[in-house]
């Protein structure tokens, strides 16, 4: 429950009003008297005014060079380009019925180069890529949605607890994380590729690679269940290496997988999902679950 | 930029990202979180563009506002995944940068000429403060810290801490009027 300032209490924590340094009660107490304060309200937004402008005081920011800035209009570009289409993309049809899986958290931490070339690529087969299409479709659709209602909640958390921070700087992580997979589902420089598989329940995937920003966003289906201690692995294969993308876990069958990874466009010959000891393995060891380019 | 036109966001960016870029990296350490944190500062701008009122603020205060809340949301969040409270690594790192890096250098020949002009009236301004003030208001600005933590950290009064915040900021917003007025 907010505590009435009086006036005189009000107008000395307009300072660090301004800073944002105040927090829960006593905050909303200082707004909520300067927003009807003739004196307060201008005095507030005066002292916001002067302390923006000690940004000038910052020093040039020398790690962002002119690509930089480019690279980070262009992924900004992107998302806006991802949010007008998800206005497209939302009336195609129903989604998946089976639930959005969690995000893999270990996959840009291990980036192993290994250089054994006597991998066998007979198995890998092409499949219907109108099915595979329609299926991640399907699932940019739910990521959208569920980007959405993180927003959503979000929004609703920031309304009901300006002061309490640990929830909101949640809520923008989850927001951002999904804001960057759309952008790396169909940014202008992303590349799909297709995974397939032989076996009897023909796992599939579909990997989105964004060339401008080296991210790797992989859609799997159907994926057998792990054993205890065991792991699917990614892998990135050049003619020279097979460079491990991180190990990850389906939960019923299907898995989202990220990664950050830069590579030369023309250098990629295939991309594989192999089974694993849990862990991951410095080189490829297990059958090929999926495999394609 | 309110009615959805990507092309004014183009323009918005590239006119604010020097400053933003600055603020920002001048609050965050590591590169990828300066970067990713001015992506999203700009990603804000634009969705929220409506929100925007020009009788409540200038468009710099906005943006800059937004700026700072997302770099000061990532260091805090990166203190707390480190399971750090605000000690002598960030908090001080932060302030001695300011006090190291902004006033002797006032004059940048990489910034683009209104940039500047601004950045070179404002670090004028702060070294026209006495210290304690100028520290104050940096470790609150810069180093996100709320006053108490500022008079903890400096070993001073809270009291005194408030008093030093309102008589710089009563010192800057007379000095800088005349930015003030170029924003509106």
């Amino acid at each position: 429950m907010k505590r009435e300032l009086s006036h005189d209490e009000a107008f000395a924590l307009l300072d660090a009003a301004a800073m944002d340094a105040l927090e829960g009660s006593e905050r909303d107490a200082v707004l909520a008297h300067a927003a009807q304060c003739e004196t307060c309200g201008p005095e507030l937004a005066s002292v916001r005014e002067t302390f923006a402008q000690l940004a000038f005081a910052a020093p040039k920011a020398v790690e962002l060079d002119a690509t930089a800035q480019e690279r980070i209009h262009s992924r900004l570009m992107d998302r806006v380009a991802a949010g007008s289409r998800a206005k497209v993309v939302s009336p195609l049809g129903p989604v998946p019925s089976s639930p959005l899986p969690p995000m893999p958290m270990s996959m840009t931490q291990e980036r192993r180069i290994v250089n054994s070339l006597a991998w066998r690529r007979a198995e890998w087969i092409a499949a219907a890529a109108s099915v595979l299409l329609v299926v991640s479709i399907g699932m940019l659709a739910a990521i959208m949605r569920d980007r959405e209602t993180v927003h959503d909640a979000l929004q609703a958390e920031l309304a009901r607890s300006a002061g309490t921070r640990t929830t909101t700087d949640s809520l923008r992580t989850l927001v951002a994380s999904r804001d960057s997979m759309i952008a790396g589902l169909i940014g202008r420089d992303v590349t799909v590729m297709s995974l397939t598989s032989a076996g009897a329940k023909a796992p599939f995937a579909k990997m989105f690679w964004d060339t401008s920003r080296n991210t790797w966003t992989l859609a799997a289906h159907n994926l057998p269940e792990l054993k205890t201690g065991r792991t699917y692995q990614l892998w990135l294969v050049t003619k020279t290496a097979k460079i491990s993308a991180g190990v990850f876990a389906p939960t019923n069958g299907e898995a989202i997988v990220r990664a950050t990874y830069p590579l030369p466009k023309d250098s990629l010959e295939a991309i594989a999902v192999t089974e694993e000891p849990a862990g991951g393995v410095p080189q490829p060891t297990g059958a090929i679950i999926i495999a394609g380019k | 930029m309110q009615a959805g036109d990507e092309a004014a966001l183009s323009e918005f960016y590239n006119r604010w990202f020097p400053v933003v870029s600055s603020l920002i990296s001048r609050i965050l350490k590591s590169a990828d979180d300066v970067e990713d944190v001015v992506e999203e500062t700009f990603w804000q701008a634009w969705r929220q563009a409506n929100r925007f009122a020009a009788d409540r603020g200038s468009v710099q205060t906005w943006v800059l506002t937004i700026a700072r809340s997302r770099a000061l949301d990532r260091l805090r969040a990166t203190r707390r995944l480190r399971e750090e409270t605000i000690d002598e690594g960030n908090a001080t790192d932060s302030a001695a940068k300011g006090v190291a890096s902004t006033l002797p250098s006032a004059s940048d020949p990489s910034l683009d000429a209104e940039h500047a002009e601004r950045r070179q009236f404002v670090v004028a301004a702060l070294s026209e403060l006495p210290r304690e003030q100028r520290e104050a208001l940096e470790l609150g600005y810069f180093g996100g810290l709320s006053q108490s933590e500022i008079a903890e950290r400096t070993g001073q009064p809270l009291g005194t801490v408030k008093t030093r915040m309102r008589l710089a900021m009563l010192k800057l917003r007379d000095r800088l009027a005349p930015l003030r007025e170029d924003t509106r």
